[in-house]
């Protein structure tokens, strides 16, 4: 009996020892018909993937059809940047996109914040998923209106839960924008028959991306009746009576106003370059000639016209 | 002394009256080439102003292509209201027609584009001012004719059972004589491996003026079953193809619509933490729709869970947010898919992922070492009762 006992244990054991020891000393390799190669298994984790940015593309945000962008004279415009990422980690993996936006001809990527060359966002927007691993994002630019015109470039630099980074760029073009923005009035006050006004000042502004020229020309009622201004008692003053000179001096160097188109001449109106607003004068008398007996209010008609420079 | 204080007050009062506005324009220059004589061409720009209020505009022609340029809208119409401010840019047509017997050559010429004027000085004598912009066009006439044109943004809407399906294209004149643009459109099935139908569309023989872009829009009639399928549109005499596809749905879905605009969810979490899933849908359509998100989150591309999340009520135009949570048991990449339900319909899918790093994973029950015990207690049997058989013969003996 004991004698048997002890057979017994010994075979178990012998049967625990090929169950549950010898498993652990197999490798589990594979070997080919060729017994000089050997399959052996290999394993890497890879804990993360690097963000990647697919596609970046502007639009304007009152009309996203439009790739090319029309700038607002005078104000800003809002400009979007859209930007597709890809991480393979899970779109939501990023944690930080920035974009900056330049103008190719005057700046680039490292250049200084300005208005006319260089925005940079910092907070852009997730807006959407468009698949799994692809989030759709959106960076807000407020143009100004003086910012280049010609070809800009966005580039976009996205981060992920673990700093490491991706980037990608596209382009649009801006248009030019001609913009003149002109004193609302020349109120030369009140004076006497035969007197000369006073000096007044009428400011013109360049509040476009684009360099321009300025004429003027002036009527009384309609154009072409060689008058400066029509008088509410009746009578008039001649177009020639009133002056005007683009620097303050007196009334002999100053230019007759007439009918027809004068230039500005030794003026061109550069486009503004940063918030200090450039505004350039012009200096305006007018004589009341008796000739025509003016008398009571007398209004007339100045047009500032804007040209390409 | 009252003279000092009337000239003070009325100096203050003249600073505050001097306010600037002006205009600006989005083109200087136009140029027209290979303009037909007795032809027609045409180029669009925007006039604005920096004022916040309205301001009326008008034009003058000048130089040699007055009497055959106009605006369009034509500013100066005794009944013209047109005006302008910082928020609304006013497109404007520079419209060129030179008589049939123009010689041929360049022409030059301006459209000036004028303010009203701005303000009344208030004083005795004063000059309104009037801001304006000189646009140069130049023209090239010629008397050789040429046709170049090409159809884009083809689209044929989805619609139900038995509806008119509503189509629209452009065509583009980029020629200098006008073009009758018509248009084919095979209808292919779901596979694009049969032809269902043909349509041919003459867009009721409108003509496009060379220089335009046209958007032509109309409905054909339908006896197509439900179900997805293609159109293979042609633009004759341009030449121009474009595939696109269309559904046919039942009766009554069209009145519901929405947009399941994305999935959010933590990139990262641990294991055992409740993580939120958020569903976020628009309602597109007409009428309050009860959505709720079906997806399901896999891993290594085994279903892990099925998620199911309340119904909400969403208005029409609203964006809502439809939540349900997932607890992760084990590492991994986990990815959420689901669709939102909305009153029978379903949403295109979305998806989102979430890595799972952290934490202490829960061991599984490992069964082969209950089959390994069960299998050495029988055999143990086996043996005990083999003995006890032996011993039990043995005693017989």
């Amino acid at each position: 009996m004991n004698s048997k006992f002890w057979s017994v244990l010994v075979i178990l054991s012998f049967v625990i020892v090929l169950v549950l020891v010898l498993p652990l000393g197999v490798a589990p390799n594979n070997a080919s018909a060729n017994y000089k190669n050997v399959t052996v298994w290999t394993r890497v984790n890879i804990t993360n993937s690097r963000p990647e940015v697919l596609n970046v593309s502007f639009q304007e945000v009152s009309n996203a059809s439009l790739k090319n962008i029309t700038i607002n004279a005078g104000s800003s415009k809002t400009i979007y940047c859209n930007i597709t990422v890809r991480d393979w980690n899970g779109f939501n993996d990023i944690t930080y996109l920035n974009a900056t936006i330049w103008h190719v001809a005057t700046a680039n990527y490292s250049t200084t914040d300005n208005n006319n060359s260089h925005y940079v966002n910092t907070s852009c927007v997730y807006n959407a998923s468009t698949s799994t691993y692809i989030g759709w994002y959106i960076c807000g630019f407020d143009v100004l209106y003086y910012a280049n015109n010609g070809t800009w470039i966005c580039n976009a630099t996205v981060m992920d839960t673990v700093n490491t980074t991706g980037f990608g760029f596209g382009n649009s073009t801006f248009y030019p924008v001609y913009a003149l923005n002109v004193t609302d009035g020349i109120d030369y006050g009140n004076a006497a028959v035969e007197d000369f006004t006073n000096n007044v000042t009428a400011n013109i502004t360049n509040l476009g991306n684009m360099p321009i020229n300025v004429t003027v020309e002036g009527y009384g009622a309609k154009k072409g009746d060689n008058l400066a201004m029509n008088c509410s008692l009746g009578g008039n003053i001649t177009v020639s009576n009133e002056r005007f000179s683009t620097t303050d001096v007196d009334w002999t160097s100053k230019i007759p106003l007439n009918g027809s188109s004068q230039m500005l001449s030794n003026l061109t109106l550069v486009k503004q370059n940063d918030s200090s607003l450039i505004t350039n004068s012009t200096y305006w008398q007018l004589y009341i000639d008796s000739t025509n007996n003016p008398g009571g209010n007398c209004t007339g008609y100045i047009i500032f016209t804007a040209v390409a420079s | 002394m009252t003279v000092i204080f009337l000239t003070l007050i009325y100096s203050l009062f003249s600073a505050v009256a001097v306010q600037a506005v002006g205009i600006s324009v989005t083109k200087a220059t136009m140029e027209y080439d290979n303009v037909l004589k007795g032809g027609y061409a045409e180029d669009v720009l925007s006039v604005s102003t920096d004022a916040s209020f309205n301001i009326p505009i008008s034009y003058e022609l000048l130089g040699d292509i007055q009497n055959w340029t106009s605006v369009d809208p034509d500013l100066n119409a005794p009944n013209a209201t047109v005006f302008i401010s910082n928020a609304k840019y006013q497109p404007l047509r520079i419209i060129v027609k030179p008589p049939a017997d123009t010689p041929t050559g360049t022409y030059t010429g301006s459209v000036r584009l004028l303010t009203g004027t701005l303000n009344t000085p208030g004083g005795q004598y004063g000059s309104q001012l009037q801001a304006a912009f000189m646009i140069r066009i130049t023209i090239k006439v010629t008397g050789t004719e040429f046709m170049s044109c090409s159809g884009a943004g083809v689209i044929l809407k989805d619609t139900e059972v038995g509806s008119p399906i509503e189509y629209s294209m452009s065509v583009f004149n980029g020629g200098n004589i006008r073009v009758k643009p018509t248009a084919t459109i095979d209808i292919w099935n779901q596979d694009q491996t049969k032809l269902v139908s043909s349509k041919q569309l003459d867009f009721s023989n409108q003509e496009v003026l060379p220089t335009v872009n046209q958007v032509f829009f109309n409905t054909f009639s339908n006896n197509l079953p439900i179900g997805q399928y293609w159109a293979y549109v042609t633009v004759l005499p341009c030449g121009n193809s474009a595939l696109t596809t269309f559904n046919v749905y039942e009766k009554g879905t069209m009145v519901d619509s929405g947009d399941l605009i994305r999935v959010d969810s933590p990139s990262w979490a641990k294991i055992g933490d409740v993580v939120p899933i958020v569903a976020t849908f628009k309602n597109t359509g007409s009428r309050t729709v009860s959505a709720k998100f079906k997806g399901v989150i896999t891993s290594e591309n085994k279903i892990v869970e099925t998620l199911d999340s309340e119904f909400y009520d969403i208005a029409p135009d609203e964006v809502g947010s439809i939540n349900v949570y997932f607890t992760p048991k084990k590492f991994g990449q986990y990815i959420i898919s689901g669709r939102v339900l909305y009153n029978n319909k379903l949403s295109f899918e979305k998806s989102s992922v979430i890595n799972v790093n952290e934490g202490v994973e829960v061991a599984a029950f490992n069964w082969s070492y209950v089959l390994i015990i069960i299998v050495i207690i029988i055999i143990i049997l086996l043996l005990l009762i083999r003995i006890r058989r032996k011993k039990h013969n043995i005693r017989r003996l």
